[in-house]
């Protein structure tokens, strides 16, 4: 009962209607999937949520998709999230995505100050950019068991194949969508290598991004 | 105009389709519109639809003229001088930008001008916030202008072209305000298919407006003098202008079907017309809402008949005017009307909520009408609330009750 908020709770006290809508959202939505994204403002955490819902939709399994960043001011080098949803069906829910499916964290390293973790949904998936074992990160962090929960250190990729904004800011984003392939085989890796070729076209960047991605896909640690 | 009973917003034809945000569909709208005068003044949440028209004139992807102001009140100013010169304008604000424009608002549909804007809804402040309700756009309901709400990015993208052929139509000539959700949909990405420049020429042919300066620049003649009370010398008196401006605007309601059928018949995309129904053939409670607050009623749709509670979702998209006789035929056959207002008309109560009632008073089929004030400066409007709301006015129209003071859900009182 935790996830209900305050407000919630104020004017709805009837908590067994709570769960029957739980029970129902299951089935009416079983090919809905609900993605967020936590990282620092500047890692791309919106531009990720974007091209990640673009191959969902080019997919051609899931027509109906939505991505959307924390509304509001964004101030670069804070925790900021940014979420996605996927669908097989009409999308009619406006609200934040309190409990997703699969989480994504850009940068391990916002762990010490905010831990979104907690908000993933029992049985869900766990991406995280990090150094180090998934079974390390998973004892390290209290991940739960029924969680999936792949590892793959992007820093790394990215000075061993020179993936930087100017020269010294590591690209995080593409690289992640590559590693998501892999967790979530609704997207194939060639359609997402797609995406981030037809986004970077513009600045000869293209092909090193896609190499990235790749890179992470195939080094990615699952457990 | 037969109830649309399923939204038809999806992609059909095999054209392009982007992943835009609710803002970007908007610029796009204005850049296939082929506008030629843009004026506005940056605020959050509508400031990226005028950055991408900027990024489009810069790159030559659009030809029209970018007018610099230092306020919303000169951005309506100079909208409405473009425009009588004979110039398809194009504008966009939100909030506290719209209330500066109130002045200029009227102006503009006093002279019958075909202007569309865009208003990204946003709370008004005070307290300052940035984030969305229908505040905004509910308090200028009075000004003359048409005023349509979205619920999707793909409505977005198709309402602006659509507002174009409205408000230049021979029958009416006046402004159109397309409003939709600040950040709900202007800073959230949805595929929107986009129609080709041929199929948008076709449908929106060149500006067509009764005044056209810049075609009698021999000729000087001026727009609105001083207007006395009473008619003189073949002049018509002030009253008889706003009869006129009445009288068009409850005209606005057949014409804007007209032009919907015209354009679902070259896009294959259905909006419903002036109101749009979601499972309400065999509804005996109708939720109503409009943007983001009937999308989520509608989400709540499929909980709320699960309990064995036969509800529908009636979406308001055309708020003025006010579809009074659509929305009656619509609700005929429900024994119970409840609705959701992102917006307060103060002191007395939701804006839908009241018009509502009106619409349905002195008629034999009389609902039982609840409303609900929710989502204010962007508090999030959950399925909960939804169906929260919906067993609370159950149980009023079950005891026969109609409470005086407003209920308000998803509030700390």
């Amino acid at each position: 009962m935790r996830k209900i908020n305050k407000i919630f709770t104020f004017t709805y006290n009837n908590y067994s209607d709570w769960r029957i809508i739980k029970m129902a959202s299951k089935n009416a939505d079983r090919a809905l999937v609900e993605i967020a994204f936590h990282g620092r403002g500047g890692q791309g955490g919106i531009t990720a949520s974007n091209l990640l819902v673009k191959a969902a939709y080019n997919t051609g399994k899931y027509p109906f998709v939505m991505a959307f960043p924390v509304f509001g001011p964004e101030r670069r080098g804070a925790p900021v999230g940014a979420y996605a949803r996927i669908s097989t069906h009409q999308l009619f829910d406006r609200t934040k995505i309190d409990e997703p499916d699969i989480m994504v964290i850009m940068d391990h390293s916002i762990l010490k100050s905010v831990n979104p973790i907690t908000s993933l949904k029992e049985g869900g998936t766990l991406l995280v950019n990090a150094p180090g074992t998934v079974n390390d990160f998973r004892k390290e962090y209290g991940v739960h068991p029924s969680i999936k929960l792949g590892i793959v250190d992007i820093l790394q990729i990215d000075i061993d194949i020179g993936l930087m904004i100017g020269g010294n800011i590591p690209i995080l984003n593409t690289p992640i969508l590559g590693a998501f392939c892999k967790l979530f085989e609704d997207i194939p890796l060639d359609v997402m290598l797609d995406v981030i070729k037809e986004k970077f076209s513009g600045n000869g960047k293209a092909t090193l991004n896609a190499k990235g991605a790749t890179i992470a896909f195939e080094s990615l640690q699952v457990s | 105009m037969e109830l649309k009973h399923e939204s038809n917003s999806q992609a059909t034809r095999g054209r392009h389709v982007e992943i835009l945000t609710g803002n970007h569909a908007a610029s796009h709208a204005a850049r296939m519109a082929r506008v030629d005068v843009v004026s506005a003044y940056p605020i959050t949440p509508q400031s990226p639809v005028v950055e991408k028209i900027s990024e489009f004139i810069a790159s030559g992807e659009m030809s029209a003229r970018m007018i610099r102001v230092e306020s919303e009140q000169s951005a309506m100013a100079s909208c409405i001088s473009a425009s009588i010169t004979g110039a398809r304008v194009f504008t966009a604000t939100s909030a506290n930008g719209l209330a500066y424009m109130n002045e200029q608002l009227a102006w503009a549909a006093g002279t019958r001008l075909p202007l569309v804007m865009c208003v990204v809804t946003r709370a008004l402040a005070a307290p300052w916030s940035v984030w969305t309700d229908h505040q905004d756009a509910i308090s200028q309901r009075d000004t003359g202008w048409m005023q349509v709400f979205c619920e999707d990015n793909q409505e977005i993208y198709d309402t602006v072209l659509e507002a174009y052929k409205v408000a230049e139509n021979d029958n009416i000539f006046l402004p159109i305000m397309v409003c939709f959700d600040g950040y709900i949909l202007s800073h959230t990405t949805m595929p929107v298919e986009l129609l080709s420049q041929n199929e948008v020429d076709t449908f929106l042919p060149s500006f067509n407006s009764h005044l056209k300066l810049h075609e009698k620049i021999d000729e000087p003649v001026g727009v609105n003098p001083v207007t006395l009370p009473d008619p003189r010398e073949g002049f018509p008196g002030y009253m008889e202008f706003r009869y006129r401006l009445q009288k068009t605007i409850e005209k606005a309601i057949d014409v804007f079907e007209d032009i919907e059928r015209d354009f679902a018949s070259l896009s294959g995309r259905n909006h419903g017309g002036v109101v749009r129904g979601y499972k309400m053939e065999d509804a005996d409670i109708a939720i109503v809402g409009m943007g983001s607050a009937s999308s989520q009623a509608k989400k709540a749709i499929p909980h709320l008949r699960e309990q064995g509670i036969k509800a529908g979702v009636l979406t308001i998209r055309l708020f003025r005017p006010f579809p009074k006789a659509r929305i009656r035929e619509a609700l005929k056959n429900v024994k119970q009307v409840v609705v959701f207002d992102r917006d307060v008309a103060y002191g007395l109560e939701g804006a839908i909520s009241a018009e509502l009632k009106s619409a349905l008073y002195n008629r034999k089929h009389q609902p039982h009408v609840q409303g609900f004030i929710v989502g204010l400066g962007g508090r999030d409007f959950k399925t909960e609330h939804v169906i929260h709301g919906t067993k609370m006015a159950m149980e009023y129209a079950e005891k026969n009750e109609v409470p005086d003071e407003t209920k308000w859900l998803g509030v700390d009182k």
